[in-house]
């Protein structure tokens, strides 16, 4: 053996030397690491179950939503009922009323023409009865003044009551607004479902298969901006925006002229100035 | 004068039918989306047109656009757009789309009158 394999072999030992040292350096980490894992799976596990778990759920949840809306939409239509038959009434006494009304003013009438008579037939005789009935008549058209302020207070109020009629009418159309919203909802419910679904299928969790695919609600399209917003704020932005495309067309009397000539984008554009 | 009131919520028709009945117009009839209501336009004698936007099946604007390409005894009906959609852009589509003018709900009843008056002046 000559000293240049000799020198080799150390090399070689050398290098057996860093690896053990390397070796001993490594194997605690690798400890640290297989009890990591070790205690890894059990969370893993655990968050695959809750997967499969929360996505399994999203169904349910999904189905109870469109219960919500069946639901607010029968409820809606029953007071929508309700309304039209105290509107209905609300007729009916309006025109009773008015009969009412009428009928009082011939009774005075015919009350005047009664005593117009009574004093042509008594051609100035009996002054003190016609005196009395003089002041019955007051009386009475005193009575009868209250009766018609009376009146008056009761049509009012009338009003009112249809005017609040209106006002739940109007405010029933938040059943279309959220019915939109849970639409959306639902929607979202439905993608992420899918995306859990995907995931539970790549890492084949056990019972996977048995999730059940929320029932579509895509068949009702919805505006997910949708709001019950009462102020007059959006209405009002777009009559400016239909105000502005008939006057574009130069249609100055309004934006129903013409409907086969609408205002293309660039006219838009240049009115609003782009992205604005 | 016949109103077609469009759309697929039950309770929106109503309502709007309803407001029609309060401003004066009883001769109503409905469709619950704008495939119904183009049927319908073949059947009955129509001379407005009130809509929804989002809609199954045929949408408000589909709808739109289908009637103003049709014959032309439909093509010029007047169509009132009544939406939940708010934005610039909505209501700028609506328009290309050829609608008369635009309701956002929720609306009043003394607003629809005012656009039904609006568009029967200017027909």
């Amino acid at each position: 053996m000559d000293s240049k394999n000799l020198g080799g072999i150390l090399d070689k030992i050398n290098e057996l030397r860093a690896l053990f040292i390397f070796g001993q350096r490594v194997i605690p980490f690798l400890e640290e690491l297989f009890y990591f894992v070790h205690d890894i799976v059990p969370v893993l596990e655990e968050i695959n179950a809750s997967i499969y778990e929360s996505a399994s759920k999203m169904p349910r949840a999904s189905s109870q939503l469109n219960k919500v809306t069946q639901a607010t939409e029968l409820a809606t239509t029953e007071i929508l009922d309700n309304l039209d038959g105290v509107i209905s009434r609300l007729n009916t006494i309006d025109s009773h009323f008015q009969t009412a009304t009428e009928d009082l003013a011939a009774i005075d009438k015919l009350d005047d023409s009664l005593l117009d008579v009574i004093k042509s037939s008594l051609d100035g005789s009996h002054q003190e009865a016609l005196r009395e009935i003089s002041g019955l008549q007051e009386r009475k058209r005193s009575h009868l003044k209250a009766v018609k302020l009376n009146a008056t207070g009761l049509e009012q109020s009338l009003k009112e009551i249809r005017a609040k009629s209106n006002d739940i009418m109007i405010s029933l159309q938040v059943q279309d607004i959220t019915s939109q919203q849970i639409a959306s909802v639902n929607h979202l419910i439905g993608s992420v479902q899918e995306r859990l679904s995907n995931l539970i299928d790549r890492f084949k969790i056990s019972g996977a298969e048995l999730i059940n695919e929320i029932e579509r609600t895509d068949h009702r399209t919805f505006d997910p901006n949708a709001s019950y917003d009462r102020s007059d704020e959006r209405q009002k932005s777009a009559d400016v925006i239909v105000s502005k495309s008939a006057s574009a067309q130069g249609n100055s009397d309004g934006p129903g002229k013409n409907p086969v000539n609408p205002t293309s984008q660039e006219e838009i554009d240049k009115l609003f100035g782009k992205g604005a | 004068m016949k109103f077609l009131v469009v759309d697929d919520s039950q309770t929106m028709r109503r309502i709007v039918t309803n407001a029609l009945k309060g401003i004066g117009y009883d001769d109503i009839i409905e469709a619950e989306d704008g495939k119904d209501a183009f049927a319908k336009l073949y059947i009955e004698k129509i001379d407005f047109i009130i809509t929804d936007w989002n809609m199954p099946n045929m949408n408000g604007l589909e709808f739109t656009k289908a009637v103003r390409g049709s014959e032309e005894q439909y093509s010029n009906l007047p169509i009132l757009m009544v939406t939940t959609r708010g934005m610039k852009e909505d209501v700028m589509e609506a328009l290309q789309a050829k609608v008369n003018n635009y309701v956002v709900k929720p609306f009043t009843p003394q607003v629809l009158k005012e656009k039904i008056d609006l568009i029967l002046k200017t027909l």
